[in-house]
């Protein structure tokens, strides 16, 4: 197993967005407003200093919104800043304890409203870092002493020359919300913020990790002048994530596809506790190249039955190494984020309850032999997955499919024998319906 | 395509007003190419064309001259006083339009019709005058699920020939408190008529190559 492998994409990127940053400057920032990258963010992150603040850029926005507490309060002068991972088809072959650096993006400070906006141009070194389901970012907040981490996804735009956010991914994380303007707005709680100022936490629970961890030696401690930027890769966990569900009555049948380019997001986590706890701290979408396939599940006469039908997802768990607010403390952060889904077809008694149709929500469908939707209308599974990143505390995540033309769940009927469907909360066509097909 | 025979219709009564209209001397079978908009007066500067599916009701089990219904078109304004004005649909050329009905909110109380024979099919409780006012108060009746009850509109087509015929697209033109507003419904339905192809039709991708065959979806053949 090849170890301390670092990534050179970094560096070859980082040296081409600075034309990415060009653009008339806007108006000057108000009066006491700061603008350089100061205190833990600058020591941190210090790649990010040279960049000039976006809120003078005339550049696209990439990533733009408001920063609120829990109460809903605006968190003002919060520094923010944006980087990106190198492209995740890329990241998939790095091998356990490979390395790769952020590439810093943009940095900006919020207003007193707590609005940001984090500007870049669309250079061709950034948008060959879009993958298959766009640009994997990180978001970095540093207010109150805490440090905060999200995770997302951009997707440039040539023909319109602009950023546009991932909407799969924004239907994830209960503390996020896009706006209709694709403003991304989020909710940072402090107690899933790192305290800066607090001591490194006590020693870890005995127990034998299901991952490889390495200790961390001298050579991972940060060394004066060195940064957050770097992330190793500790291991992988093939997880089987719900990607669809849907409940059958009475001979009805259910046939699902997965095909290639059907895609699922799932929520990322972060543990800023040695690994004790994970919390959700974003989400990333990922699509399958391969396609799966799913048995067909009758239910019987005067019976019902409800299936979740999974894929697998490969997690992975990153550490990193960051300096803390006092000389020689050092803090460790974990993540996991999934990296590619490769296959799956299981299909389980859902854990979901099941449910009756409500009358107005009912379309007979005549004596038709199958129907079936196709748009992107998905249900979120809160419950998608569980599992044990470090082999201490588990990790349960949401995930939420795509439903198009590759993701189908199709309920097929008797001859001879009429046919209906139902949605949970409206008609079975309009958004966001778990379906119900059953035989009258 | 707008057919140079079709009559300006106004969708009511369906045994009195009905859309006359035939390719002439060309009847479209299984490989026919040419899709067919069935524009019922006037003509919309922003067109109906051809797009992916979001619903598909595969392989409908019709006779040659047989009519069908397709049903469950929700539109939902709560509040607001509803008129139906046009329906356009795409559909292959051996299917033709014959008439419309308007669906109140009450008619949807116990479920909607999406797709049966016959038309107006007899599943449907009731069926209303397509131009006929659906007043506020109407849309405001709410279901057994606590939602508000969607009115719609009941659209009649016939299998004029051929083993295969597809739906591919409705727009319902209606007004809300006397304003014009338009809703596309990128619904489907594919019908077979021959026991070749209602066999063929259990394929889960069947729908999906018919729909081709007829070109009404992108990319098609």
């Amino acid at each position: 197993m090849r170890t301390g492998i670092r990534t050179s994409i970094a560096a070859a990127v980082a040296a081409t967005l600075v034309v990415g940053l060009a653009g008339a400057a806007t108006a000057a920032p108000a009066p006491g407003v700061v603008t350089e990258l100061l205190g833990s963010a600058l020591v941190r992150f210090p790649e990010f200093a040279p960049l000039p603040d976006s809120a003078g850029l005339g550049a696209p926005s990439m990533v733009r919104g408001v920063l609120r507490d829990p109460a809903g309060e605006p968190l003002r002068g919060a520094q923010v800043l944006l980087a990106a991972w190198p492209r995740n088809e890329e990241l998939a072959k790095l091998p356990i304890g490979g390395e790769f650096e952020l590439i810093p993006l943009a940095r900006t400070v919020t207003d007193r409203s707590g609005r940001y906006d984090l500007r870049m141009g669309l250079t061709p070194a950034l948008v060959a870092l879009a993958g298959a389901n766009g640009i994997d970012i990180e978001l970095n907040v540093f207010h109150g002493g805490r440090h905060y981490v999200y995770l997302s996804q951009v997707h440039p735009d040539l023909k319109a020359a602009t950023w546009a956010g991932s909407a799969l991914t924004h239907a994830l994380v209960p503390a996020v919300r896009e706006r209709a303007d694709g403003a991304l707005d989020l909710v940072l709680d402090p107690a899933t913020g790192e305290d800066l100022n607090a001591a490194a936490p006590v020693a870890l629970a005995a127990g034998e990790p299901p991952i490889d961890e390495r200790p961390i030696t001298r050579g991972d401690l940060p060394q004066l002048g060195m940064s957050c930027t770097n992330w190793k890769l500790l291991g992988t966990q093939k997880v089987m994530t719900t990607a669809a569900s849907a409940l059958i009555r009475n001979g009805a049948t259910v046939v699902t596809r997965y095909d290639e380019g059907s895609s699922t997001a799932s929520t990322t986590g972060l543990s800023i506790d040695g690994g004790i706890s994970f919390g959700i701290n974003g989400s990333r979408e990922r699509s399958i190249t391969t396609g799966a396939e799913f048995h067909p599940v009758t239910a019987a006469r005067g019976s019902a039955l409800s299936r979740e039908f999974q894929v697998q997802i490969v997690q992975e768990v990153k550490r990193r190494v960051c300096h803390g607010n006092h000389f020689q403390r050092y803090k460790v952060q974990y993540l996991t984020q999934p990296s590619e889904i490769t296959g799956g077809g299981d299909v389980i008694a859902s854990r979901l309850p099941q449910w009756t149709c409500h009358e107005d929500n009912i379309a007979d469908a005549g004596g038709l032999k199958a129907v079936f939707t196709t748009d992107a209308r998905a249900a979120t599974y809160s419950s998608a997955f569980t599992f044990t990143p470090l082999g201490r505390a588990s990790f349960t995540g949401a995930a939420v499919s795509g439903y198009s033309k590759t993701v189908r769940i199709e309920f097929r009927f008797q001859k001879g024998r009429r046919g209906g469907w139902c949605g949970d909360s409206a008609l079975p066509t309009k958004p966001d319906q778990r379906l119900q097909g059953f035989q009258l | 395509m707008t057919s140079e025979n079709s009559t300006d219709l106004s969708p009511g009564d369906a045994a009195t007003r009905v859309a006359r209209w035939r390719l002439g001397g060309v009847i479209a079978l299984v490989a026919a190419l040419v899709v067919t908009v069935v524009v019922i007066t006037g003509r919309s500067d922003d067109k109906l064309s051809a797009s992916d599916p979001t619903t598909v009701y595969g392989g409908l089990e019709l006779t040659v001259g047989q009519k069908f219904t397709m049903a469950s078109f929700p539109i939902d304004h709560p509040g607001a006083e509803l008129r139906m004005i046009r329906v356009e649909a795409l559909t292959s050329p051996n299917v033709e339009y014959v008439g419309a009905y308007a669906l109140w909110p009450r008619d949807l109380a116990r479920g909607s019709l999406a797709i049966a024979p016959g038309f107006p099919a007899k599943e449907l409780r009731m069926v209303r005058e397509f131009g006929a006012a659906i007043t506020a108060e109407e849309t405001l009746r709410q279901g057994a699920s606590g939602g508000y009850l969607s009115a719609s509109v009941a659209i009649g087509f016939r299998l004029v020939s051929g083993d295969v015929g597809a739906v591919n697209g409705i727009r319902v033109v209606y007004t809300v408190n006397g304003r014009t507003r338009h809703m596309d419904f990128r619904h489907a339905a594919t019908i077979c008529a021959s026991k070749a192809a209602c066999k063929a039709a259990d394929d889960s991708k069947w729908s999906d190559d018919v729909l081709r065959q007829f070109d009404l979806v992108p990319g098609g053949n």
